[in-house]
C-alpha cells in the first residue's frame, strides 16, 4: 500500500508548488535534478572483476579502492564484503575479518525499513536504499570469517561465527513468511565441523542433521547431491551418541554398509579440511523496457536486475597426497542460490518499477494538461535517465564451494589440488607444500581458483 | 485525479516523517543496576560487573581461609584455560586481568605466570644464563608452583523474535587444586538483556 501512498505523495507536491505560483518549469526542472542526484553509481565494478579474472586480487582490491571512492554510504557494506574477499584471497586474513566485522556491524545498523529509502525506491530508482546483502550473502559473511578463523587456527573464534550462522538462520525462518533463502547445507556443515572439532559432539550432530535436512531442499531445488563425507560423518556420530534409529534410518538411505563406516579409524589420525572456492558468483545485469504511457503522451523506462552467470570450464577437482587421491565434492551453488533468490523476489522488484514508472508518469502528465510542456518534456527525461535496476551485489563470492575431507597420519603433507574439466582433464594445478596434520585435529585449506580469462572463452557455449 | 487524493496524501507523508524521531534501537536491561547500553553486544560494564562479581566471591569464600589456615601462606593461583563459548567475540582477559589485578592487591592471594605469559620470562632467564653475571643470575628451576588453577567459561542463550531477542549470558569460573583436582570455588555471573530493534529507521 505505501508504493502508491507515497507515490501521490510527490504527486501533491509538485501541484502545491503550481498553486504557490512558483513557476512549474522550474519545479519540473527541480523534480529532474532530484531525481538526478539521487542517482546512485554504477557498482558493477568491471574493473574488479578484469582484474580479478586475470588472478590478481591485489590489483581487483586497487581497483575497488579507487571505483569505490564517491559512492554512499549506503553502499558501505557492497564495499567491506568485497574488500574482505579480496583480503582474503590475498591471504590477508586479519584484515579480512576486520572488513568483514565491519561490514556486519554495518548490517545491524540497517536492520529495519527506512521511510526515506522506500520513498525513494519508488520514485527514484532502487539504487536509492542502503545494501545491506541479500540473505544468502549475510550469512556467506559468517561462513568466510569462520574459515578465516579456522586458516588461523583459531578454532575458538571460528565457534563464535557458527553461532552467529545459527543466529543469521533462525532470523530469516522468523522474518520470511514465504519458502525462501532460510536454510545454508554448507553453512549448517560448516558449524558441525566447527563443533566437532571442539569435540562438542551433540552440537556437531545438531548442525550435521540441519545440513542434512537443507541438502534434501537442495537436491529438490538445485540438484545438488548430500556430499559423501557428511554422509559418513551422519553414520559416524549418530553410532557414537548411540541415536541407533537414526543411524539405522541413514545406513538404509546412504547403502553405507556398517564396516565402511569406520574402516578408517580416526585415532591417530588427523584430518584435512580442503575447500575450493571455484569460480565467480552471478553479476546482475539490467534488464529495460521503454515504453508509451497509455494516453501515448509520454515514455516511461522499466528497469528491473537479472543475474548473468560467469560460466566456468570447472565441473570438478580432485586432491594428490602423499599416495592418496580423493574427489572434492560440491557442498555449495552460490550461482544456483543466487538465481533462484532473485526469483523468488522478482515480483516485489517489479511491482516497484511498475509504480516508478506510473509516478514518474504522472507527474509529467500533470504538467502537461497544465499546458506546461518544458516542464513535462524535463520530468519526463529525468524519469527515464533516473530509472534503473538495483545491481549491486557481492561479486567477489565464488560461483561453486567445493569440499574434500581427508583423513592422515600426523606429519606435514604436500598437497596438490587438479581442477578438472567436465571430461576429468586437468584446467589447473597448483601445489601447498609443508601443510601440517595433527593428531584429532582438522586442518583447514582453503583455495580460490578464478576462471583465467583464456580458459573463459573456450568454456562459452 | 491526483490532485484531489494529494490532499490526502501529503498528510500521511507529514505523519510519517513526524513519526521518525521516536524510533531507533533501544536497549533495556532488565537486572542489575540501571546502565546504559549502545548495542546491547557485550561491553566494558558486563566484564566489571562480571569481574566485581566474581573478586566479591572468591574472596570471601572459605577454600582461602582452610587453604591459608593449613599452609600458613596464600595460595598460588595460575590462569588456565579460558573459553568463549559465546555468540560474540568476547576478549576474557579483560576481567580475567581484572580478577587477577584484585585479588594480588587484597594481600590473600598470589599469582604465578600463565602458560603463555612465562614462555618469554623463560628465554629471558635462558638469556641470562649465557649474558647476565653470576651475582644477578637467576636460576632455572626455581619458579613458583602453582596451588590452584583458575578456568572459566562463558556461555550465551539467545532468543529472537523479529524485533526482540533475549541475550542471556553466563560467566564461570572453577578454581581447581592442582594437587587433587577438587574443586574448591565455583564463581557464576548472570547477565540477561532485552534487546529491542526498530523496525523502522530514516
Amino acid at each position: 500500500m505505501y508504493l502508491f501512498r507515497s507515490g501521490c505523495n510527490r504527486a501533491s507536491l509538485s501541484t502545491q508548488l503550481h498553486v504557490l505560483n512558483v513557476r512549474p518549469l522550474l519545479a519540473g526542472a527541480v523534480f529532474a535534478l532530484l531525481l538526478a542526484g539521487c542517482a546512485g553509481h554504477d557498482h558493477n565494478l568491471v574493473n574488479v572483476e578484469r582484474r580479478l579474472a586475470a588472478d590478481q586480487p591485489e590489483l581487483a582490491l586497487q581497483s575497488l579502492e579507487r571505483e569505490s571512492q564517491n559512492w554512499r554510504r549506503r553502499d558501505k557494506v557492497l564495499y567491506l564484503l568485497n574488500r574482505a574477499m579480496l583480503l582474503r584471497m590475498q591471504g590477508n586474513l586479519v584484515g579480512s575479518n576486520k572488513a568483514f566485522t565491519e561490514a556486519q556491524r554495518r548490517i545491524d545498523k540497517l536492520y529495519g525499513v527506512s521511510v526515506t529509502e522506500q520513498i525513494g525506491s519508488v520514485i527514484i530508482n532502487d539504487r536509492t536504499r542502503a545494501y545491506v546483502g541479500e540473505e544468502f550473502e549475510q550469512v556467506l559473511l559468517h561462513v568466510y570469517m569462520a574459515l578465516n578463523f579456522l586458516e588461523m587456527n583459531r578454532a575458538d573464534a571460528a565457534r563464535v561465527e557458527a553461532l552467529q550462522i545459527d543466529l543469521t538462520l533462525r532470523q530469516f525462518s522468523k522474518k520470511i513468511a514465504k519458502k525462501k533463502y532460510t536454510e545454508d547445507a554448507f553453512a549448517r556443515y560448516l558449524s558441525g565441523l566447527i563443533y566437532e572439532q571442539q569435540g562438542e559432539w551433540s552440537d556437531a550432530m545438531i548442525e550435521y542433521r540441519r545440513a542434512y535436512e537443507a541438502y534434501v531442499e537442495y537436491q529438490r531445488v538445485y540438484g545438488i547431491a548430500l556430499p559423501s563425507s557428511l554422509q559418513h560423518d551422519l553414520l559416524r556420530l549418530t553410532a557414537q551418541l548411540g541415536l541407533v534409529d537414526e543411524h539405522r534410518r541413514y545406513q538404509q538411505e546412504f547403502g553405507i554398509a556398517e564396516d565402511a563406516v569406520d574402516a578408517e579409524t580416526r585415532d591417530g589420525r588427523g584430518q584435512l579440511v580442503f575447500l575450493l572456492h571455484s569460480g565467480l558468483a552471478p553479476v546482475k545485469r539490467e534488464n529495460a523496457v521503454i515504453l508509451p504511457t497509455p494516453g501515448a503522451h509520454a515514455l516511461v523506462k522499466i528497469a528491473v536486475p537479472y543475474y548473468q552467470s560467469r560460466s566456468t570450464p570447472a565441473k570438478g577437482a580432485r586432491l594428490k597426497i602423499a599416495d592418496k587421491e580423493q574427489r572434492l565434492e560440491l557442498a555449495e551453488d552460490v550461482n544456483a542460490i543466487a538465481i533462484r533468490n532473485l526469483e523468488v523476489k522478482m515480483p516485489l522488484i517489479q511491482a516497484r518499477a511498475l509504480s516508478r514508472a506510473g509516478i514518474k508518469g504522472a507527474v509529467a502528465e500533470g504538467f502537461r494538461r497544465q499546458d506546461q510542456w518544458l516542464a513535462a518534456l524535463l520530468v519526463q527525461l529525468g524519469g527515464l535517465a533516473t530509472e534503473h535496476a538495483d545491481t549491486r551485489s557481492w561479486i567477489t563470492l565464488p560461483r561453486d564451494i567445493y569440499i574434500g575431507r581427508v583423513l592422515l597420519p600426523p606429519g606435514k603433507y604436500t598437497v596438490r589440488l587438479e581442477v578438472l574439466d567436465r571430461y576429468d582433464g586437468v584446467l589447473s594445478e597448483r601445489e601447498f607444500p609443508d601443510v601440517q596434520i595433527t593428531e584429532r585435529q582438522m586442518t583447514f585449506l582453503s583455495y580460490h581458483w578464478i576462471v583465467p580469462t583464456n580458459l573463459l572463452f573456450e568454456s562459452a557455449p | 485525479m491526483t490532485f484531489t487524493v494529494g490532499r490526502y496524501c501529503g498528510f500521511l507523508l507529514l505523519a510519517s516523517l513526524l513519526m521518525l524521531p521516536g524510533c531507533g534501537t533501544s536497549v533495556k536491561r532488565m537486572d542489575s543496576e540501571q546502565v546504559k547500553d549502545l548495542s546491547g553486544a557485550w561491553n566494558d560494564t558486563d566484564s566489571r560487573l562480571v569481574s566485581e562479581e566474581m573478586i566479591k566471591d572468591a574472596l570471601a569464600r572459605p577454600w582461602l581461609r582452610d587453604y591459608t589456615r593449613r599452609h600458613r601462606e596464600p595460595p598460588a593461583v595460575i590462569v588456565g584455560d579460558m573459553r568463549n563459548l559465546s555468540h560474540e567475540h568476547i576478549n576474557l582477559n579483560t576481567f580475567v586481568s581484572d580478577i587477577e589485578r584484585a585479588m594480588i592487591q587484597s594481600g590473600k592471594v598470589r599469582f604465578v605466570a600463565s602458560s603463555i605469559e612465562r614462555q618469554p620470562v623463560r628465554e629471558e632467564r635462558r638469556d641470562q644464563d649465557l649474558n647476565a653475571s653470576e651475582a644477578t643470575r637467576k636460576p632455572m628451576g626455581q619458579e613458583l608452583g602453582a596451588d590452584f588453577m583458575l578456568q572459566g567459561t562463558i556461555n550465551t542463550i539467545i532468543d529472537v523474535s523479529g524485533k526482540t531477542q533475549v541475550r542471556y549470558y553466563q560467566v564461570d569460573m572453577t578454581l581447581i587444586n592442582l594437587t587433587d583436582n577438587e574443586k574448591v570455588w565455583i564463581g557464576q555471573k548472570k547477565i540477561k538483556k532485552l534487546v529491542k530493534r526498530s523496525q523502522i529507521r530514516f
